[in-house]
């Protein structure tokens, strides 16, 4: 028997009151119940009652070690899965302390993975975090399929879209169709906005992944530059026209550094007297931050809320002693608290999870680039996609490398009807999408 | 980095004046087990003024720092010389450290069964900080004492409690408070009130707006200045010209389906381009704000008729006279001498406009709003006359901010006031009984996807463990053999059944499919599993509680956003939670 609930509570003296002694995660782990793993929504493998030393085999890899990471690292910590990674590219701002609890005054401008690393390590001896301090993107796909589990507390959609391509592509499938479990690496992944926030997981080719919800996060809100620039009517107006009109005017060659008070400062001048000269009241140098780098308002409590949420998630995906969150819930906590749990639906031509090829209809005289761009502005919210005409493997456009762009470049300006038959299929590929492709057939009308 | 300010992010949220409510409160943590101390960290982190530790626990000198797995802010220091640790003071260091804008401080108490709280409370307050208590893991002995005094309050005043429990995968939040009033609930999606539809018998859209509109004559205007005239404008002179095509009054409405479409027709047929002219376009949009006011809220309209009887009855009892009372009464007597409109609250959404139109319509709003603050103000002064006569202060005083933010709000209001921990624990029901126990009801006829993880079901389980613990003096499961795990597990089933018989869900259909079920696969599973806890900590269970009970406690603190009334039952089993009233 793993752990005798009594005994573990001696530890802490024999004077302590009943309320005091109690179970653990050892309980937990050393336990049989009705709720296991295999009796859930999504099974994926059977319960064993162990103890807590099974959790040491287990490699978990976090990504982004911000407001979601620190709590997630913590967690971890709590939940002893000893063998972590942490990877982030920032760099501690000062505005992180309110929520990054594993920094201080002291380590702003230091790494946040290796300060965070640090910090657990230090904290909690079983611990061996190890910290990347870069971009997701370097790290190459042995890096990424040698974790059991991946957590990410990422604030940028881009990231997040990239991350989940790159873990779904690893899924292998068996001559029946159905996914090798073996090459299924669980994502669990969180976000948050001001007290609102959400937690998901995603077991990719079974449930939804990320790039199924890519609608819900809809793209920034930009700022109609005619309005902008003859009728501004809110402070917002007069902020935007200073930083996309005025700044590149009269710095040309200078990008504007939002983390700079220097620039950010001459930014806020500018609006302030744009919004004198037209009586606009509201310009504050608040204001001018909140616009200018799309502020999100961020407090420690809904990370809380997210980061544990989802870590509960992982502990309970790796031991198989509860069942598995199906597979999105969300929080709301501005008016009372609303938490709505839910199933996210495959979306049926995912270009990340399924294997549909898409249809198009275009006209006979579309040329190359503007199908590419319409892969950009339309819902597949494309970077920058290269194309290959799926039954001839001929080379249609290549982003990469530069010989090829160079060589491929002059069928951008050709009409589709030149490069390919009516109805044939398009393969594309693209930065976003690491090891996947999507097909596309064209059909001319 | 282009801000000093460590608290810009959340700044956004609740602004300067919230952050100071913050910077002038004492959270006083009762317990300082991890969901304790989770919630602890989410208040120190935003920077409440101070924070107090009362605690029973020691560290024994065996305990190494792996020990304590799951309470991220206990651990035995390593060069502690093996002399027993207070856990109280181990915490209070650690979240100490967190920020150093927060002072904290600690009791060490030989047991949190006996402790004086009236007494430690009553301290804390003398330092004029607002007190919050967070009671964490207790048992309903020590709940309830810790409940009535907060219910009571301190020096007359109450004080906010958030009792906060993990067990196992299961995790609770409650608030209690007997009188919380909101003026910023600060909704998602406000609605603009623009006061277009004159909608009682003598009101007519406020003189300086009529006065614009006379002015404006789209006929005369080039193509640029009439695709930017305000859809506010047009909406008022398609008004007209509806009412001379029609024969009507002057404060007429279009009611019918019919009237409508032909209102609306009247406004297109003002557009020189109905696809180009985007003000058009946003006017058709809203062409409802035309003959619909914004309505006040049935909770405000309740606030609203309570106002004058609520007050009369603090003054007379020399009870504690909250400004919110003395607003709303104003409020009250506004609307009576307004034929129901509140005061204006002055902003207008953004619109396509010329710069100059848009700022000529924004002045309106904006110098009607705040000519109805200086009326609101004389009626306040009136109501101090009037109940306070002497001037001893009862009618507490107004400040111009206060009454601005007021009067941007009116629609927002809102006034908490929760049941006490006691109630709910004893079943003791008063004239909403029927409410809440059919509210209670409702929330089974919405299952979630699995039946068995409604909240409902996992609130009854957690519950039957306290009635346990307050029959055996511990909780089920602590024995680890076989036989007494289940007969624990018979024991808490036993309780579930009580409980069920005291809410009216004994012949519940969900409840019988799922709490009640005998099929082999369900009987008893939910004693089991509850068993099965020992009301282990499970540090993310902890931390998900301490992050929705920190977010209530910010709320509360700050008087802005809108508190839970009720019980938060966290089922992190799947991930799903509810929120129960009983
Ligand atoms: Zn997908």
């Amino acid at each position: 028997m793993a752990v005798d609930a009594s005994s573990e509570s001696n530890k802490h003296g024999n004077t302590m009151a009943s309320y005091q002694c109690r179970g653990s995660l050892a309980t937990l782990l050393s336990r049989p119940s009705p709720f296991t793993n295999e009796t859930g929504a999504l099974p994926i493998g059977e319960f064993e009652p162990s103890d807590l030393s099974s959790l040491s085999k287990f490699k978990v890899l976090v990504v982004g070690a911000g407001g979601l990471g620190c709590e997630i690292l913590k967690n971890l910590a709590m939940s002893g899965i000893s063998n972590v990674h942490v990877i982030d590219l920032d760099s501690i701002d000062i505005t992180n302390l309110n929520r990054q609890f594993l920094f201080r005054q002291k380590d702003v401008g230091g790494s946040k993975a290796e300060v965070a690393a640090r910090f657990i390590n230090e904290r909690c001896p079983w611990m061996k975090v190890t910290p990347h301090h870069g971009k997701i993107q370097d790290k190459d796909s042995s890096f990424y399929k040698s974790f059991d589990c991946v957590i990410s507390g990422l604030d940028n959609i881009e990231a997040r879209r990239w991350l989940n391509a790159t873990i779904c592509s690893f899924v292998e499938i068996d001559e029946d169709g159905d996914p090798d479990p073996s090459t299924i690496i669980p994502i669990v992944d969180g976000g948050t906005e001001g007290f609102a926030g959400q937690a998901r997981v995603i077991l990719p080719r079974i449930t939804s992944c990320f790039e199924c919800s890519l609608d819900s996060f809809p793209p920034a809100k930009s700022f109609p530059l005619c309005t902008v620039a003859e009728t501004p009517r809110i402070p917002e107006d007069c902020i935007a026209y200073a930083f996309m009109i005025q700044w590149p005017k009269e710095f040309p060659d200078k990008k504007l550094d939002t983390d700079s008070p220097h620039d950010m400062q001459w930014v806020y001048q500018r609006a302030l007297e744009r919004s004198q000269k037209y009586d606009i009241e509201g310009v504050t140098y608040t204001l001018t931050l909140g616009v200018v780098k799309n502020i999100i308002p961020a407090v420690a409590s809904t990370n809380a809320i997210v980061s544990a949420a989802c870590v509960n998630e992982a502990v309970k995906l790796l031991t198989f002693a509860s069942q598995t969150l199906n597979t999105y819930m969300m929080y709301l906590g501005s008016a009372g608290v609303y938490q709505h749990t839910f199933v996210y639906e495959q979306k049926e031509d995912c270009p990340v999870c399924t294997a549909t090829v898409r249809k198009m209809t275009v006209a006979k005289s579309t040329t190359l680039n503007e199908l590419l761009q319409k892969l950009k502005d339309g819902d597949l919210r494309l970077n920058s996609p290269s194309a290959t005409a799926a039954t001839s493997g001929k080379t249609l456009y290549m982003q990469k490398p530069p010989f090829l762009e160079k060589a491929t470049r002059p069928n951008l300006d050709k009409p589709l009807s030149e490069l390919i038959q009516n109805g044939e299929e398009v393969t594309i590929t693209d930065p976003m999408f690491p090891g996947t492709s999507v097909g596309l057939s064209v059909f001319f009308d | 980095m282009a801000t000093d300010n460590k608290y810009d992010r959340q700044l956004r949220l609740w602004g300067a004046n919230g952050q100071k409510k913050l910077s002038e409160s004492c959270i006083v943590l009762v317990n300082a087990t991890a969901v304790g101390t989770e919630t602890l960290k989410n208040l120190c982190l935003p920077g409440v003024g101070k924070f107090h530790i009362i605690d029973d626990a020691k560290l024994s000198p065996s305990t190494s720092p792996q020990d304590p797995f799951s309470n991220f802010f206990v651990f035995r220091d390593q060069d502690s010389n093996g002399t027993p640790q207070d856990r109280a003071e181990i915490a209070t260091k650690h979240l100490s450290e967190l920020n150093p804008d927060v002072i904290g401080s600690f009791t060490s108490v030989d047991s949190l069964e006996t402790a004086d709280y009236e007494s430690i409370f009553s301290s804390l307050a003398e330092t004029g900080q607002n007190l919050l208590v967070i009671a964490s893991d207790l048992p309903p002995s020590i709940l309830k004492k810790i409940s009535s005094i907060c219910w009571d309050g301190i020096r007359s005043k109450p004080v906010p409690l958030v009792i906060v429990k993990s067990f196992g995968l299961i995790g609770s939040v409650r608030i209690q408070t007997p009188y919380h009033a909101i003026i910023e609930s600060k909704p998602d999606n406000e609605k603009p009130d623009l006061r277009l539809a004159p909608t009682s018998m003598n009101a007519s859209v406020f003189p300086e707006l009529a006065a614009l509109v006379e002015k404006t004559n789209l006929d005369q205007m080039d193509s640029k200045d009439h695709s930017h005239v305000p859809y506010v404008i047009l909406l008022l002179k398609a008004m007209q010209l509806w009412r001379k095509s029609n024969e009507k009054d002057d404060d007429a409405l279009p009611k019918t389906f019919a009237e409508k479409e032909e209102y609306r027709k009247e406004l297109k047929s003002l557009a020189r381009d109905m696809n180009m002219e985007l003000n058009f376009i946003e006017a058709d949009q809203n062409y409802y704000l035309a003959y619909t006011d914004l309505e006040i809220p049935f909770e405000v309209q309740e606030l609203i008729d309570l106002a004058q009887e609520n007050l009369y009855q603090k003054v007379e009892k020399k009870g504690d006279v909250d400004m919110f009372d003395v607003l709303l009464l104003a409020l009250k007597k506004f609307m009576e001498s307004h034929d129901g409109f509140p005061p204006l609250n002055g902003s207008i959404p953004d619109m396509t406009a010329s710069t100059q139109g848009y700022i000529e319509l924004q002045t309106i709003y904006k110098s009607k709003a705040e000519s109805d603050v200086q009326e609101m103000k004389r009626i306040i002064a009136a109501i101090g006359d009037e109940y306070d006569a002497d001037k001893t202060g009862v009618i507490p005083l107004v400040s111009d901010d206060d009454l601005n933010v007021f009067c941007k709000n009116i629609y927002n209001l809102r006034l908490i006031k929760t049941r006490s921990y006691c109630q709910e624990y004893d079943f003791e029901f008063g004239d909403d009984k029927d409410e809440l126990l059919s509210d209670v009801a409702m929330s089974t006829f919405d299952p979630y996807d699995d039946p068995v993880h409604t909240p409902i079901l996992w609130y009854i389980a957690l519950k039957a463990c306290d009635l346990f613990y307050d029959e055996h003096g511990h909780y089920p499961g602590q024995d680890d053999r076989d036989l007494a795990l289940e007969s624990d597990a018979k024991n808490v089933q036993k309780y579930i059944v009580e409980i069920l018989s005291k809410i009216g869900l004994d012949e519940n259909e969900l409840v019988q499919s799922t709490l009640l079920s005998t099929e082999e696969e369900k009987d008893m599973a939910f004693a089991k599993e509850m068993t099965r806890y020992n009301n282990a900590e499970i540090h993310n269970i902890a931390s998900v509680i301490g992050g929705v009970a920190s977010q209530e406690a910010v709320k509360l603190i700050t008087g802005k956003f809108i508190p839970m009334d009720g019980t938060y039952i966290f089922n992190g089993i799947v991930g799903v939670a509810g929120v129960i009233k009983l």
